[in-house]
């Protein structure tokens, strides 16, 4: 087992209860195809010999067979049951485990990519819990009870299949090395030929506008010819794995019939015998059939564990203080020979910088991007910690405030602000869930919004789409404006409040 | 008009002039499940026949059999993967064409999905999909079908009563089953998708807007919202669980009936003396068998899902009217400059029916000058760009160039004469040198030096290890905002339009590149008739005239105001 | 705006001193002199 299943088995114990109980049941499986095989065999060569069809003695093996349906829905039941609440259980922790990420990282970095780990990621581990874990319960246990009832029945079958059975993962896991070099040089060209048609019809637009949307037919057509030729190049080579394990798997069944049929022929062997060896041959390589394909489609599932284990081991905040905020926030402030460096970064963000600003003072801080004044903001924030240096509120450090009740009292307008899936007047009320419609309209006012608001479909009520869809740059900086408002507290920060707004058109 | 035909089956439709190649594909597939359950049947033959002690050359003929079906099963099916996933893709390489025809005339205002990345990620899966309904849906059912009927009339050939039990047992797996697949698969549909939906914007919130929900001590409650949405997934993939399972369990129960049904029959007919006991065994290893070849049948229902749905929106997106007509005999424009261009009283709709856009707006572009257009985001400048370039048709007014009405000259013309950087403008996975020679294929190494240095690009350019063949990434991720915004400005200068037209061409960057690019583009436009359009209100000095596009929330645009030189 | 910064303490960024509204005071911030400069404090 691998680090990250085990790590895997450790963080959520039900998958570790779900590998037990299927391997129990796959136990149960086991011993009804080994019924089912007996009985039938047993049926069938009574009915060879001439004793007659007895109604009892068909009821017998289709109970049994009606059993192994059972079983099979069980086992798939429990299966489906527990990936749902493994992917759950890792969901929670994932949402726990952002809240240690420095947000300013999370709001600017790959978004995209955690977002996507809470969705569509972690769906893929669904053919890892429900494929590979119970046929790789199955493999431990079916081939081994199938094994031992033909032994009993007839050991020069059972030492065949004993001896090709090893085959299968061998000769699976050299052709599989072998072929993983091959395909891995071939996923780049794969990658860039199957993105073709993307990249082109994403630029239609820029196509049409300089007259070349016809020449480009042709090459849509010649890209996914050529794509489609070093894929089956590819292929040919990836196919040979599965080539190889079918054909020892149906060889190694000729190789038990035809030298059991002689010996029948000999008169060396009954014909039950030889019957329930039939049957049973192939349902001892079955388990590992299965299981080698449920693995492939099980390795994006586990890539996805290691990148929720990242997340879950991400770098945690510093240890944040208790302390009330002094004076409620009005007070004066002061960064104190400040140095700030971003990790990976080999020039400092801000070096020895000082800054003192009184109660109640405006104070403008102007310059070129890159000069650090949006650093700035995100210290006086407290969300990011000063290497060297400390930031004051009230002539106490920050770093032992308590950081949300300092937050309570500082309204921040961002220079992207982000508006939530939800009304406008949500959007206005989230630092004061519990703020009155009246409170809501006036901070709207001062906004001022009021205007664009009025206009939209259902006003207040409208349900802005994700990131603030469907309001321009100007209009959600507003909405943001009219957040600060309605927090009403003694500091506010902005960052570049007009970037978007008409100077001249309001106070 | 008359009602169209199912999507998937017009999906059908357009592979069907590929079924050549596909034949070896299915012929391959079925045999290699034919061989399968031959090799059970013959080896059970054997047994049985031998166990009658007949002399060894009565069952040479199957021992061989037995060893070549072995081999053959192997080689057969690997056949059968090669040659599907070959002429799979052959199809999909014209459907692909086929879609890139269709999505022309759509481009950029026809559908939603030039507005989103999302979209149109998911419109190119779609038409992969192609590939799953071939080799996942149609190559399965061919060769479960062959085994049935083979299976069916072998057994029927042997003892007619249990060809019947199996045949109708069968034909219960391989169409109850299925149905029962599509049937849940569509029920639990819309309110998964609900929850997962949830999920995905709720996580968006959490992450995207993570500084602000820190800043406003509202994280608490978004990490809510994401764990209810995740336990509503849950709780539906639980209640779901019961019965996607269920197809699989009622598969082996079908399977047990026939193998119990089919061994009954054959043990009473041999008992009364009309079957061979040889066939008695042959009939139950065939019923056993021909239900494994019904296995992925189960798969190949869900897969059909995800395809109908595909096909569905393929459909819909396929089916939208193109935006702008052409006219049936278009009026020629001039062929050279210097050209203006005459917009009065222009009203467009995004679509016929829905809020205006632009409405009453008039605006004179002189020949040989530049001007500028000026308003908040989102109040129709880029409307009034793709009216121009006709991408989208004007309701009323009109717009003349050179003293043509633009609704009587053909769109490929018009792009000719008009064009330059839209607000969609895409760098494309390719060269530098690639990129811009999309404006003009036999441009000579002067003109692109000449477009890249008026652009202040080609001190750039050359500075970089490979030059002009620079790889320029998925839409110029290898560049800086600055240098895309250039690459973009070189191309259509490039293009050397009678009439450029810039669309917002510092999107994105800091204010002091955004000057320093306006600046370089005022330069170089010296001279010629250029529409630039921008919320940026400074660095305009060089312009020679500055409009303001005024707009009132979310209603029409009303007539421009023109503010005299060096305002603004 | 100019009534959301009243009474309160108010620290504005900006890339050009000509864009903001009435301030007390305007700290010029450039990227060479990160280090502790006049007119800082």
């Amino acid at each position: 087992m691998k680090a990250v299943e085990r790590r895997l088995m450790n963080e959520v114990p039900l998958l570790r209860r779900h590998l037990q109980v299927s391997t129990v049941l796959a136990l149960v499986g086991g011993g009804l195809v080994v019924a089912q095989a007996a009985l039938l065999a047993k049926v069938l060569a009574d009915g060879f010999a001439g004793y007659g069809a007895d109604g009892a003695a068909v009821v017998v093996p289709a109970a049994v067979m009606g059993g192994r349906a059972l079983v099979a829905w069980v086992r798939g039941f429990l299966a489906q049951r527990a990936a749902a609440d493994a992917k759950r259980a890792l969901r929670d922790r994932v949402t726990a485990g952002l809240r240690r990420t420095n947000p300013l990282r999370l709001a600017g970095g790959r978004h995209g990519e955690t977002a996507t780990l809470l969705t569509r990621g972690l769906d893929a581990l669904d053919p890892y819990i429900v494929g590979h874990l119970p046929t790789k319960a199955a493999v431990t246990v079916v081939p081994l009870v199938v094994l031992g009832w033909m032994a009993r029945t007839d050991w020069a079958s059972a030492l065949v299949v004993l001896m090709t059975l090893p085959l299968l993962p061998v000769f699976g896991v050299l052709v599989g090395m072998h072929t993983a070099q091959r395909t891995a040089k071939q996923w780049e060209l794969l990658s860039r030929l199957g993105g073709h048609f993307l990249d082109v019809v994403a630029g239609l637009p820029t196509l049409r506008a300089f007259g070349r949307e016809r020449h480009q037919v042709g090459v849509v057509r010649e890209m996914a010819e050529a794509h489609r030729r070093a894929t089956v190049r590819t292929l040919r080579v990836a196919f040979l794995s599965s080539l190889v394990l079918e054909t020892v798997a149906t060889l190694s069944v000729a190789l038990v019939a035809v030298p059991v049929g002689l010996r029948l022929l000999g008169g060396e062997v009954e014909l039950e015998v030889a019957l329930t060896v039939l049957f049973l041959a192939p349902e001892a390589y079955l388990p590992l059939r299965a299981a080698g394909a449920a693995f492939h489609d099980s390795a994006e599932g586990l890539g996805v564990a290691e990148k929720v284990f990242a997340v879950l081991d991400g770098e945690g905040r510093a240890a944040e203080g208790a302390l009330p905020v002094p004076g409620g926030g009005r007070v004066p402030l002061s960064v104190d020979r400040v140095t700030v460096r971003y990790p990976g970064r080999a020039v400092p963000a801000l070096e020895g910088v000082s800054l003192s600003v009184r109660t109640g003072e405006h104070v403008a801080l102007v310059g070129p991007s890159g000069a650090g004044k949006s650093t700035l903001l995100a210290l006086l924030l407290g969300f990011v910690e000063p290497g060297e240096g400390r930031v004051t509120v009230g002539g106490v450090d920050l770093a032992q405030l308590d950081a949300e009740a300092w937050r309570e009292r500082v309204a921040w307008v961002p220079q992207r602000p982000h508006l939530f899936a939800g009304t406008v007047a949500e959007n206005i009320r989230l630092g004061r869930p519990g703020a009155s419609e009246a409170e809501v309209r006036a901070a709207a006012r001062a906004a001022p919004a009021e205007g664009f608001v009025a206009e939209l479909p259902d006003g207040y009520d409208t349900a802005l789409g994700e990131s603030g869809f469907g309001l321009s740059a100007g209009q959600r900086q507003r909405i943001a404006l009219a957040r600060a408002f309605l927090l009403d507290a003694p500091v506010l920060l902005l960052d570049e409040p007009t970037a978007h707004l008409d100077v001249g058109s309001e106070g | 008009m008359p009602p169209r035909p199912h999507p998937t089956l017009r999906l059908l439709q357009h592979l069907v002039p590929h079924w050549r190649r596909l034949l070896p594909a299915a012929l391959a597939a079925a045999g290699s499940e034919l061989a399968a359950a031959a090799l059970m049947g013959t080896a059970a033959w054997l047994i049985t026949r031998a166990a009658e002690q007949p002399p060894l050359a009565e069952v040479a003929l199957a021992v061989v059999v037995v060893r070549a079906l072995a081999l053959g099963r192997g080689l057969l099916r690997y056949a059968d993967r090669l040659l599907g996933h070959d002429g799979t893709l052959r199809a999909v390489a014209v459907f692909r064409a086929r879609v890139y025809e269709a999505l022309v005339p759509l481009a950029p205002s026809g559908i939603p999905a030039f507005r989103s990345g999302d979209l149109l990620t998911r419109l190119v899966d779609d038409v992969d999909a192609v590939q799953d309904l071939l080799l996942r849906v149609l190559l399965p059912v061919a060769a479960a079908g062959t085994v049935a009927v083979a299976a069916t009339g072998t057994a029927a050939v042997l003892l007619p009563g249990a060809g019947l039990l199996l045949g109708v047992m069968l034909v219960l797996a391989g169409l109850l089953v299925p149905v029962l697949v599509l049937v849940t698969s569509r029920r639990d549909g819309p309110e998964e998708r609900a929850a997962r939906a949830q999920l995905a914007v709720s996580s968006l919130d959490l992450t995207r807007g993570a500084a602000d929900l820190s800043a406003y001590g509202a994280l608490g409650r978004a990490e809510e919202r994401v764990r209810q949405a995740a336990t509503r997934i849950a709780r539906l993939e639980r209640r779901k669980a019961r019965t996607t399972t269920l197809a699989s369990a009622v598969m082996l129960l079908l399977q047990a009936g026939a193998t119990v049904g089919v061994t009954w029959l054959a043990l009473g007919a041999h008992a009364g003396g009309e079957l061979a006991a040889v066939h008695l065994t042959v009939l139950t290893v065939l019923a056993l068998a021909s239900f494994e070849a019904l296995g992925p049948l189960l798969a190949a229902a869900r897969r059909f899902v995800e395809v109908r749905s595909a096909a569905r929106r393929l459909a819909e997106m396929l089916d939208a009217p193109p935006p702008v007509v052409e006219p049936v005999v278009p009026v020629a424009l001039p062929a050279s400059g210097p050209l203006g261009v005459e917009i009065t009283g222009l009203r467009v709709r995004h679509r016929p029916g829905g809020p205006a856009a632009l409405d009453g707006v008039s605006l004179r572009l002189p020949p040989e000058r530049r001007v500028v257009l000026v308003g908040e985001s989102g109040s129709g400048k880029s409307t009034l760009i793709a009216t121009l370039m006709r991408f989208l048709p004007y309701e009323s007014g009109s717009i003349r160039i050179g003293g043509r009405e633009l609704r009587d000259c053909a769109g490929a013309d018009v792009r000719r004469a008009i064009t330059g950087v839209t607000q969609d403008a895409h760098v494309f996975r390719g060269t530098i040198r690639a990129n811009l020679l999309l404006a003009r294929p036999d441009a000579t190494e002067t003109q692109l030096r000449e477009a890249a240095g008026r652009a202040r690009l080609l001190e750039w350019i050359e500075s970089l290890p490979q030059g002009w063949e620079t790889y320029a990434g998925g839409d110029g991720a290898e560049m800086s905002g600055g240098q895309r915004q250039r690459l973009l400005l070189a191309r259509a200068l490039l293009a050397d339009p009678l009439v450029l037209v810039l669309d917002e061409p510092t999107e994105g960057l800091d204010p002091d590149s955004a000057a320093a690019v306006l600046a370089d583009i005022l330069d170089a436009t010296h001279g010629r008739t250029t529409l630039l359009v921008t919320h940026e209100r400074e660095g305009l000095a060089a312009a020679d005239e500055v409009v303001t596009l005024e707009r009132v929330a979310a209603g029409p645009c009303g007539p421009l105001l023109t503010l005299p030189q060096g305002e603004g | 705006m100019a009534e959301l910064m009243r009474g309160r303490t108010v620290v504005v960024v900006a890339h050009r001193a000509g864009v903001l509204p009435h301030v007390d005071r305007v700290v010029e911030v450039s990227p060479a002199q990160r280090v502790a400069v006049p007119g800082w404090a």
